[in-house]
């Protein structure tokens, strides 16, 4: 699977690191199966454990498209709900993560389609929900350094924000969940050369969007 | 190296080398090729901001009762799927079968009723008039007795009764 980050680069793959991590993502897959299918079964404890493994995978990945928490983690609600109610026709017939990814995505393509998000423009000034003023974090950055991170954080935001929802998906299952080409084709349910296409799409027009942030 | 961008998977290979994820031999090349292809050498630079940019949006952390507040939705649908079945068993089900098993229940309580005795509103005279009953009948019995013996004797079937006048 390409791994992607350019702010953690990493040394180049031997092959010896390749097969076993491979081996180690197939084990793993297979295990995702076996739990629902234990599910199946009637454990619920199986069900538990796969909820620990994907639930933040799941939420960021909708927090990502809707770019709001609450309803981020409302439909990842509806995602593991659903995938509880239909776990008596479960068959492990495509990756576990495909299948979850899918709900998701197609769930995340609903709501923004039907268009119930409600833009929440972060500004330093905004009270937080328990009614204390936000405060900065402290990463060690003067203020005006805090202010241009968090100006570079709202742009990046737009930039994903203004993207068709379909290629924000993609870029955003690409980028943070590395899935590779064919296993995003599933989840879009499309070709492998129609993902390549939009994702390419996706990424100049974020070049162009964020190129000004270089330096 | 042909430039990528001039082929079909060119943006693949400037997307898999910036990512640090094209294999040793390839980035090798690829990397020959970005000094002598400005066009490349920008687009990999542009993508490379674009991840780090990227890579600096962080989720919020998920709240803590994400969990117990799914459990609870799955166990009040639970409870709704073991309702919600119970009535439709019974709508799908009907009244035809419960007639037999309705006519079935009556019968039962009849056989119990009628076989419960009835309790007497005088228990002592039909004692009295069983005994009186009996007694009748064997004074009949004994007239009819003594009659046929008469008439035997008339016929001469037998002996005369002692003290009878007419045998003399």
């Amino acid at each position: 699977m390409p791994r992607f980050g350019f702010s953690s680069p990493k040394a180049q793959p031997s092959p010896e690191d390749g097969v076993s991590e491979d081996v180690t993502a197939v084990a793993s897959l297979e295990r995702d199966a076996e739990l629902m299918l234990r599910v199946r079964a009637g454990d619920q404890a199986s069900f538990g454990l796969l909820l620990e493994k994907h639930r933040a995978p799941v939420i960021h990945f909708l927090y990502r498209m809707v770019q709001n928490q609450a309803v981020s983690e409302e439909l990842a609600q509806e995602v593991f709900f659903r995938v509880y109610k239909s776990r008596e026709s479960y068959e492990p017939t495509a990756k576990f993560t495909t299948w979850l990814f899918r709900i998701a995505t197609h769930l995340a393509l609903n709501w923004i389609r039907d268009g119930k998000k409600e833009k929440l423009n972060e500004s330093l000034d905004k009270e937080t929900p328990d009614g204390t003023v936000r405060q900065i974090a402290d990463r060690g950055e003067t203020i005006e350094e805090e202010l241009v991170h968090r100006a570079k954080l709202a742009q990046v935001r737009e930039a994903i924000e203004a993207l068709p929802a379909k290629q924000r998906a993609a870029v955003v299952m690409h980028k943070y969940e590395e899935m590779d080409y064919s296993q995003i084709a599933r989840v879009l349910n499309c070709s492998e050369s129609a993902i390549k296409s939009l994702l390419f799409r996706a990424y100049e027009t974020l070049r162009t969007r964020l190129a000004h942030l270089a330096g | 190296m042909d430039c990528p961008m001039k082929a079909a998977d060119g943006e693949e290979v400037i997307l898999a080398y910036a990512g640090h994820s094209l294999g040793p031999e390839e980035s090798v090349e690829f990397e020959r090729h970005l000094e002598g292809c400005a066009e490349c050498r920008r687009i990999a630079a542009a993508q490379r901001e674009v991840w780090s940019a990227l890579d600096a949006w962080m989720p919020p952390p998920v709240s803590e009762n994400f969990d117990a507040r799914l459990f609870a939705r799955i166990a009040g649908q639970e409870r709704w799927n073991w309702r919600s079945r119970l009535v439709a068993s019974l709508r799908g089900i009907g009244f035809r079968p419960m007639v037999p098993v309705a006519a079935a229940c009556a019968a039962v309580m009849g056989v119990f009723l009628l076989r419960t005795p009835q309790i007497p509103s005088h228990p002592a005279q039909p004692q009295t008039q069983t005994i009186d009953a009996r007694q009748q009948m064997d004074v009949n019995q004994v007239e009819r007795g003594l009659d046929d013996m008469e008439m035997l004797r008339q016929l001469g079937v037998l002996a005369p009764a002692q003290g009878d006048e007419r045998s003399l």
